[in-house]
């Protein structure tokens, strides 16, 4: 049962992805290079619907955290090679296969390379592990630093995060209405 | 239904789905994908060179054995749901070898574009097993239970994908 979930779910994470146009690398592109920060506002807006509900749902007892340790080294580094890697393919792990299926012959190379990348972390994590080991802080959440419920602490992330989207979404427009009038005064000068 | 989903329809969509997978006690990630498949491919052909325990260290996904688990069937899925999605795609999408904005800054240099994109692939992975997850599990999924993992790791990928793009493209706007 769960398994067939996983498939689903899968299904579902592809149709979203591919509809919203995170798979193509000229949106991906476009993100980074701060032309149109389409991506961008849909994943951080999914992020603010999902924290609200998921904090939601856990007061209720239905939901239980599964976080990431946070071994700050190793998020941060990680974080910069992912994000160069990233400028370079555009396309993330699970992107590039989506993209691979819509027939992008590149992406099958970014998929190739991951398989590389796998293989290599591998042979040499034992020696990264003893070095990085002691960054580790454990489970981490910002919950954990605010005297609040956490529930109360999750709806002011939620909407935290749904205001900068709101700001970052208002600025594009107005800048793209500046260059519309811009080029549409050009003419009469 | 519309062929392209606004920004809003879609992140609303991606939310709820995400809170639906929290709901079913398992949550996303894609990097747990590769290292089952990596390790799967390379013990079968040079079985006993690396031990199964070595492949899933420090992977999303938390699974114990190289099998094909949850995290495996949904990359699966995310196969067939964009497989459904460009069938079924009213906006033709362009079977394109290589990406025609690369183009504009490269040329058309399919091989050196395939070269780009190994290397890519290559760090999006090697990063993602050094940070312990990836787009997925670390931005959709961690920052939804506020990590400090998921936020620091988001941070340092558009720190670092924003540099490199103006780097690669010119600071300059323009499509």
């Amino acid at each position: 049962m769960n398994s067939l979930l996983a498939i689903v779910f899968g299904i579902m994470f592809g149709i979203i992805m591919q509809r919203v146009g995170a798979m193509e690398y000229k949106n991906i592109i476009k993100t980074l290079r701060l032309i149109d920060l389409t991506v961008a506002k849909f994943m951080f807006l999914s992020v603010g619907v999902s924290a609200v509900g998921v904090f939601s749902l856990r007061t209720m007892g239905l939901v239980t955290l599964d976080i990431i340790k946070f071994n700050y080294f190793g998020v941060m580094i990680g974080g910069l090679i992912f994000g160069v890697g990233f400028a370079i393919s555009g396309y993330c792990p699970g992107t590039c296969i989506g993209a691979w299926v819509e027939g992008k012959k590149d992406a099958a190379f970014v998929f190739l390379g991951g398989l590389a990348g796998v293989l290599v972390y591998t042979l040499v994590q034992e020696g990264i592990l003893i070095h990085i080991g002691r960054f580790d802080m454990g489970e981490l959440m910002l919950g954990d630093f605010i005297p609040l419920n956490t529930l109360a602490v999750g709806a002011l992330y939620s909407i935290t995060i749904g205001i900068i989207v709101y700001v970052v979404d208002t600025i594009e427009l107005k800048n793209k209405e500046k260059e519309t009038a811009a080029l549409g005064q050009e003419p009469d000068i | 239904m519309a062929s392209k989903w606004s920004w809003v329809n879609a992140g609303i969509a991606l939310g709820l789905l995400n809170i639906t997978i929290f709901l079913s006690g398992n949550h996303l990630g894609m990097t747990t994908f590769y290292s089952q498949t990596t390790g799967y491919l390379v013990n079968f052909f040079f079985p006993e060179w690396i031990p199964d325990s070595y492949w899933i260290k420090g992977t999303c996904g938390g699974a114990e054995s190289l099998s094909a688990g949850w995290q495996w069937l949904l990359v699966l899925g995310v196969f067939i749901g964009a497989y459904i999605a460009n069938r079924t795609s009213k906006v033709e999408v362009p079977r394109e070898d290589i990406p025609e904005m690369w183009i504009g800054r490269f040329g058309n240099r399919p091989r050196l574009r395939f070269v780009h994109a190994f290397i890519g692939g290559f760090l999006l992975l090697f990063g993602s097993r050094l940070a312990g997850g990836c787009t997925s599990s670390h931005v959709i999924s961690g920052m939804s239970q506020m990590a400090l993992s998921g936020i620091v790791f988001g941070m340092a990928v558009f720190a670092a994908g924003i540099t490199t793009a103006l780097l690669i493209y010119g600071s300059g706007g323009g499509a």
